[in-house]
């Protein structure tokens, strides 16, 4: 429990402490040494003057060095003894008995404020271990090496890390590792995907904006570089960066100082980079998509996560991993696996690497009926058949084809449908139709509006706006 | 002398009040409560209860669906958070700035607010925050069509709830990959998904939710062609929904049974239900979904040989 440590100045007030200790559920220590507030934590400090509020602008000074928010309290509503208090360095200045109601309140204010740093700890230490490095497994050759490398570079705050790995082969979870088990752990990690915010709104998003930088900055508003400082900033997908941030990125890892959109003054940032993605970056440089200088400034260590099918090895214990994790998540026994499905997991082809096999797992412990995972539990079905590397069933109904093309072209770009429809060489409308009515019957580009709706008799595809308004 | 403020006029006390009846559906009250007792806490310069206020009304005003005045109050309370230092209430408005942007169908600036808001959550070390927002961006994601980001967000939710120890999220973002799985084609998934969370919020006393769930439940077995199981869902759910008041449950689960009833070919029954959907959509200013069933149910009023 917090305190609320009092320095009092004379006697007045002296009932006081402990009925408000007792309603802020604060514990309460009455000091009339100044130096107590050097050795006390977690604490709120309180100095009481009653009668001796021109010492104030003193003590206050004497109390400067300590890491307390502390308010001064006096008997009258002098504001020549408020402003002296708040220059000696007081938090906040109340006279009694007018404020009672408003120093009870910044009690609470200063007592959650506590809590936050409590948890800001209790958190950090809990990604800790969820993130512990030997906790991700694995024993085939291709990731052991991957995570030696990793290994190496933990103690090393300040190294632009670039995880390189196809779809689902745990780039996120590295990066996450990496931050935890590193010198930055107790500061945040602030992960963006950058495909999926588009261009106008992801250099503000990044780089942060000055009111009336441009017609929607009412206010302004810090962006992730500042939000990560201290810690990690994670840009997943890097390789969907737009060619005009991709410069002003350069720029941040050069000098490590960033400017607002519509700023003057840059502002120094203390941010581990560490980037990720699922595209040949080096292939991207050649085509002129991605900048070199940029490519060689992230490529400072490059880590390469082995997709499932170089790592066959790792397939099983995983699943049996995934069994037990699943197993008590939803509350169920754990199944075992048969030999036959062993089989089957091990031959199956895994495009969508450890993140489909966690899937298929989940899935089968919830279907299953009985103690053992059959090999009809864990074999590719309608919706995880199989599929080629680039996500596109096949073979598979023509419809199926045509929806998870709409539906990747989507992913590729980054949640763009203009974008999307164009490389496909079709309107945005028919775009939004062939997303919109699943693998069911689609109708032809020119129907109208009304038929589109109709689609709802199609309760899958169809299925309305429900839980739009979120959590809050 | 001190003059104790009467409780009625605490500024403690009326956002305690005003709290309290959010929690309850009584939105608008909670409303009337704030916009009036405002300018008063203002006036007195307790900034804690200040920002308190500002965030509860904006919430009240979301509730109601009145938008731009939610979107105002959070603006607001953004503001007085980034004054005062006070990060938990910037990333709490942010994130409902990012549930506003979202219900008015501005799914990139949504998305925008929601990784703010997850990277303010994440440098106060709140899971409950982080499970929110991460919620919010897979309802986003799944508006937007982009079904296995929506999934991968919403198994995130599920892994903050979980360590928030708050089952309420933890559920919300089940139901989540519920409707994910449905909407990818795989029914049975979804239906046993939505059960398990059906008798998770029945364990919890919670109707509201364990309807919604029941909707889910429904919709499922409609798609696996179960459309016996399919009604009993629908039925249970929407006994619940009316018993505990839960009209926007009540109305979903009408919208659900409307479609059920057009598998069925029974028209007039559909007609009925999406009415008093719309109906009930409209009470409630959840005006996209009443404007969507409005035109569904005009294309099956066109429907030839009165068939659906």
């Amino acid at each position: 429990m917090p305190t609320l440590l009092v320095l009092k100045l004379s006697d007045s007030f002296s009932a006081l402490w402990p009925t408000l200790a007792r309603e802020c559920e604060l514990e309460l220590e009455v000091t009339a040494s100044v130096e107590r507030f050097d050795t006390a934590r977690d604490a709120v400090g309180v100095v009481a003057g009653g009668g001796e509020e021109h010492r104030f602008e003193q003590i206050f000074r004497d109390l400067a060095p300590c890491d307390m928010a502390i308010a001064a309290v006096g008997a009258e509503r002098d504001r020549r003894i408020a402003v002296a208090a708040i220059r000696g360095g007081a938090s906040d200045f109340f006279s009694l008995a007018d404020d009672l109601d408003l120093l009870r309140s910044w009690l609470h204010d200063q007592c959650e404020r506590l809590h936050t740093r409590h948890r800001r700890t209790e958190f950090a230490e809990n990604q800790r271990s969820k993130y512990r490095f030997d906790g991700i497994l694995g024993e085939s050759q291709s990731l052991v090496s991957a995570l030696d490398r990793a290994a190496r570079i933990i103690p090393h705050p300040n190294v632009t890390v670039l995880i390189t790995g196809e779809t689902g082969t745990g780039k996120e979870l590295l990066a996450r590792a990496l931050h935890y088990n590193g010198p930055r752990r107790e500061a945040p990690f602030v992960d963006i995907n950058c495909a999926a915010i588009p261009e106008h709104l992801l250099e503000s998003e990044l780089f942060g904006h000055e009111k009336g930088a441009f017609t929607d900055a009412s206010a302004t508003k810090p962006g992730l570089f500042e939000l990560a400082n201290g810690g990690t900033l994670f840009l997943d997908e890097i390789g969907h960066l737009p060619a005009t941030l991709q410069g002003k990125l350069l720029r941040v890892l050069q000098e490590r100082q960033i400017r607002r959109v519509g700023a003057t003054k840059s502002i120094h940032i203390d941010v581990k980079v560490i980037a990720a993605t699922h595209v040949n970056l080096s292939a991207a440089v050649k085509r002129g998509e991605f900048r070199e200088d940029l490519f060689y400034r992230l490529n400072v260590v490059p880590l390469e996560l082995p997709p499932l099918r170089a790592r066959v090895e790792d397939i099983v214990p995983l699943a049996r991993h995934f069994l037990k994790t699943f197993a008590a998540e939803y509350n169920v026994p754990a199944p075992q696996l048969s030999s036959a499905a062993e089989r089957v997991l091990r031959q199956r082809r895994w495009p969508g690497n450890v993140r489909e096999l966690r899937n298929c797992i989940e899935r089968a412990v919830l279907l299953c009926d009985g103690r053992q995972l059959s090999p009809a539990d864990v074999e590719a079905d309608a919706v995880t058949e199989v599929r080629e590397e680039n996500g596109i069933p096949f073979p598979a109904p023509l419809n199926t084809v045509i929806v998870a093309v709409v539906r990747e072209m989507l992913e590729l770009c980054g949640g763009n449908k203009s974008e999307a429809a164009r490389r496909l060489a079709i309107s945005r409308t028919r775009f939004q139709r062939l997303l919109d009515h699943g693998d069911t019957d689609i109708p032809p580009d020119d129907e109208a509006e009304s038929a589109e709706e109709s689609a709802g008799l199609k309760l899958v595809a169809a299925h309305p706006a429900i839980g739009a308004r979120g959590a809050r | 002398m001190t003059v104790v403020p009467s409780m009625e006029s605490a500024p403690a006390y009326t956002n305690g009040r005003a709290d309290e009846l959010i929690r309850s559906g009584r939105s608008r009250e909670a409303r009337e409560l704030l916009s009036g007792s405002l300018p008063s806490i203002e006036r007195r310069g307790d900034r804690a209860a200040l920002r308190q206020a500002v965030n509860l009304l904006g919430a009240a005003s979301f509730e109601t669906g009145e938008l731009g005045d939610a979107e105002v109050a959070f603006n607001r309370a953004l503001e007085l958070g980034r004054s005062d230092n006070d990060d938990l209430l910037v990333a709490r408005a942010t994130n409902n700035l990012g549930a506003i942007a979202n219900v008015r169908g501005e799914r990139e600036q949504a998305i925008a607010m929601y990784s703010l808001a997850i990277a303010a959550y994440q440098r106060l070390g709140q899971p409950r925050g982080l499970a929110s927002a991460y919620h919010n961006m897979a309802i986003t994601f799944r508006h937007i069509g982009l079904l296995e980001r929506a999934d991968e967000y919403e198994r995130r939710a599920i892994e903050f709830a979980m360590e928030a120890e708050n089952p309420h999220i933890l559920s919300l973002a089940r139901i989540g990959r519920a409707e994910l799985s449905l909407l990818r084609g795989d029914a049975r998934l979804a239906e046993a998904t939505a059960l398990l969370v059906a008798r998770e919020f029945a364990s919890r006393s919670d109707p509201h939710q364990q309807a919604n769930a029941l909707r889910v439940v429904g919709a499922a077995r409609t798609a696996l062609g179960d459309l016996d199981g399919a009604r009993r869902a629908l039925d249970d759910g929407l006994t619940l929904a009316r018993e505990h008041s839960a009209a926007l449950a009540e109305a979903e689960l009408l919208r659900a049974r409307a479609e059920l009833n057009c598998w069925l070919h029974d028209r007039a029954a559909a007609r009925a239900d999406a009415s008093e959907a719309i109906r009930i959509f409209d009470r409630l200013a959840a005006r996209e979904d009443s404007d969507k069933l409005a035109r569904w149910l005009a294309a099956v009023e066109q429907q030839v040989n009165g068939q659906c």
